[in-house]
């Protein structure tokens, strides 16, 4: 071979390999990159945080690239059974309390990995919670198989604005029974013509989600329960005289009190907080969730006040509804450690949730920050997270729930026999968990 | 050799081809409909063969399917909530369907006349049917509210002023949601029934009024037996189509207030999905199924019987 001959071939070498390993390198670069799948229930103000929270993450951490899919939530549970059916859900999703435990005890959540959190031992791992806020999430090996992140104490919000044109101070003349929420909201009502142009106090009886966080905390203030032994047994006990009395006191607010009429909010309810933030109704039981919602009011930002939840009357325990939804892991995800720092990253920022979504975080440490000071209403919501009860956990609690809140629109909507219609529940609940 | 002998007889039924003029024509025919017959086989015969397969089972999506034999029928047909449901289904599809048939042949006839804007009238009888059915159920939602323009003006000069809580009460939540149904698919079966018009030669009309038939006669003795076939199939696939609606109603009431609406397909959903019961929510569907087919079989006979 000649010297030209040579070079030329040389040189045509070299070009080959340089082309090879350009190509090459990304497909390195890529085998290191560790890929986690998000799914998570769609809520507008938090969407917007979560997708903050993974670009800072992946600025810090550039071998990780999370992808994340926001889902309606009115499909979500639904993507995640039939997932989880088909061997396909996302390393890391979110889930609610009442489907936690499902997943929980069927294998399909991996325990949380303390070390990825940065702690020594499940003992200071739990140190680092609000005490006990863990315990619902644990199963049966007592680990914590998911982390919350929107620890919900239901309460009540009021317009103070609309207090003051009644005549009322919002600070003091609050109620603090269900009793006086019926005799308080006749009195907010707003009614021309026979027509309800606003109402004192209306209960969300949309889905069977918010049917049981509303009847649920009078049954249990009663001293009742779902289930026989406080929901621990296998028989039905909603027709007891106490479920009956606490189905008589929400159709009590519309029939005896007129603090408002039934399903005028139903039917524009599809956003469920609508009807408050429109002033359209005085009184409201919420979560913290909802108060970024009222931005778009100016007038409720300025005069909202949340109140401790009314109590019965003649309760024998106080009660307050939790509701939560936590982070967990896909049990089957090859990348459980990634995913936990993920997580670790994202629950450390307590500050930041509160104002953005009005989420707050179990994890200590954040509460005294200025974002959290600035929350008005905080410190009502953790106060009565220490009565704090999560809705029915059971492996037929969605069915429950679904014939509960079947039984409490007869009754609130409809007009019909509390006693006669928790009795029809009674039979198709036992019917299930039988 | 002489092309007659036994044996080039022989050789010629040897060499004869597999692939006759007749087999060709039937793979032909095999291949064009191999791909719907594929589509279907997996999205329609798989499926119901499945839930026929699950109904004898108890499954939860999360863990391992337990047989339990006809179980699942025998708590189904001693579930009060069951027997309701099926009883509102059955006003739900009579309340649909029996409207419609009258509604829409009355539709097609006044748009099979000379009319000025004859097609603007067919465009917008017909528009409802290819609107987004979630966007409808919304707007009707908003229409049926208690302040809505159905209670503030169309009522209120016959109703004082009074609200009727159309989706919250019991007593007409049923109603609203039939009337939806009603006003959303009247246009579409009308356009049938206005293809059977067009197919009924003129010449009879023209003969039977050169008899002296009114217009009462026509519609008795020509219009109404010629459209039989058209009637059929409108019927049929009237009461089918009731017998699954879904969507609207779960957005319009959620099978509520109660279990006013709980149709069929509403219990079936909130026993698959919220329940996590697919064994129960299959049996539901195989009865469904059976129901509608039933109901097919009972009426393909009554009309060939009348011919």
């Amino acid at each position: 071979m000649n010297a030209n001959r040579f070079s030329r071939v040389a040189l045509a070498a070299l070009f080959c390999l340089s082309l090879l390993a350009a190509m090459l390198a990304p497909a390195a670069q890529a085998q290191e990159k560790v890929v986690l799948t998000f799914w998570k229930h769609s809520h507008p103000p938090a969407d917007v945080l979560t997708e903050e929270l993974i670009k800072e993450y992946m600025a810090a951490n550039p071998n990780v690239e999370i992808r994340l899919e926001i889902i309606p939530s009115s499909e979500y549970i639904n993507k995640v059974l039939t997932a989880a059916a088909g061997d396909q859900l996302p390393d890391i999703f979110d889930i609610n309390d009442a489907n936690h435990a499902i997943l929980t005890s069927r294998g399909v959540l991996a325990p949380v990995d303390v070390a990825a959190f940065g702690f020594e031992n499940q003992e200071a791992f739990l140190n680092a919670y609000v005490p006990g806020s863990l315990d619902p999430f644990k199963g049966a090996d007592g680990k914590v198989y998911g982390i919350p992140f929107e620890y919900n104490s239901w309460t009540m919000v009021i317009n103070d604005k609309i207090f003051r044109e009644a005549g009322l101070n919002p600070e003091t003349d609050y109620p603090k029974t269900w009793e006086e929420v019926g005799e308080i909201g006749a009195k907010l009502a707003k009614v021309e013509s026979g027509r309800f142009e606003r109402q004192g106090f209306a209960w969300n009886l949309l889905t069977p989600g918010w049917t049981m966080l509303l009847y649920s905390p009078l049954l249990y203030q009663l001293g009742g329960s779902i289930l026989s032994d406080d929901d621990k047994g296998k028989a039905c006990a909603l027709n007891s005289p106490e479920g009956v009395k606490a189905l008589q006191t929400m159709q009590d607010m519309y029939t005896k009190y007129r603090a408002g009429a039934p399903g005028i909010n139903l039917s524009t309810a599809q956003n469920a907080m609508e009807d408050f933030v429109q002033e359209r109704v005085a009184m409201w039981i919420l979560g913290p969730w909802a108060v970024p919602t009222f931005a778009s009011n100016p007038e409720v930002v300025a005069n909202y006040r949340i109140i401790p939840l009314p109590q019965m009357s003649d309760a024998k325990r106080r009660v307050v509804m939790l509701s939560t939804w936590l982070w967990v892991v896909n049990a089957k995800s090859t990348k459980q450690t990634e995913a936990w720092k993920f997580i670790n990253y994202a629950s450390e920022q307590g500050a930041r949730w509160l104002p953005a979504a009005g989420y707050i975080l179990p994890r200590l440490g954040w509460t005294d920050a200025p974002e959290a000071k600035a929350f008005k209403g905080l410190e009502v919501f953790i106060d009565q997270m220490q009565y704090g009860r999560p809705r029915l956990i059971h492996p037929q609690g969605g069915q429950i729930s679904t014939f509960i809140h079947k039984a409490v629109q007869e009754a609130v909507l409809n007009g019909r026999d509390a006693k006669e219609v928790l009795d029809e529940a009674c039979q198709e609940i036992e019917s299930v968990i039988q | 050799m002489n092309p007659y002998t036994t044996a080039s007889v022989t050789q010629v039924r040897a060499r004869a081809p597999w692939l006759t003029y007749k087999r060709r024509l039937a793979l032909t025919g095999i291949l064009f409909i191999l791909p719907a017959l594929i589509y279907f086989t997996v999205f329609a015969f798989y499926p119901m063969a499945n839930a026929i397969y699950l109904s004898f089972h108890e499954y939860d999506l999360l863990s391992e399917k337990r047989y339990v034999g006809l179980r699942q029928y025998e708590r189904l047909f001693n579930s009060a909530a069951f027997g309701r449901s099926l009883q509102t289904t059955a006003i739900y599809a009579l309340g649909v369907s029996v409207p419609i048939w009258v509604l829409a042949m009355g539709l097609a006839i006044l748009l099979n006349q000379n009319i000025r804007f004859r097609t603007f009238f067919r465009t917008v009888f017909f528009t409802p049917i290819v609107m987004p059915l979630v966007v409808l159920a919304i707007i009707w939602t908003l229409l049926y509210h208690p302040f809505g323009p159905i209670n503030s003006v169309l009522l209120a000069p016959f109703t004082g002023g009074e609200t009727i809580a159309w989706l919250n009460n019991r007593q007409y939540a049923l109603w609203a949601v039939i009337i939806m149904a009603i006003w959303r698919a009247t246009g579409y079966y009308a356009v049938i029934f206005l293809a059977g018009l067009q197919n009924i030669p003129n010449e009879y009309y023209e003969a039977a009024r050169l008899d002296g038939a009114n217009a009462w006669q026509l519609f008795a003795y020509i219009t109404f037996p010629l459209l039989r076939p058209t009637t059929l199939f409108v019927v049929v696939v009237s009461i089918i189509n009731a017998l699954r609606h879904f969507d609207a109603i779960w957005i319009m009431t959620g099978g509520g207030p109660g279990d006013a609406t709980t149709v069929l397909s509403v219990l079936i959903y909130e026993t698959g999905w919220i329940g996590f019961n697919m064994g129960r929510a299959s049996a539901m569907s195989v009865i469904l199924f059976l129901i509608a087919l039933g109901f097919t079989v009972v009426q393909l006979r009554l009309f060939r019987n009348n011919q």
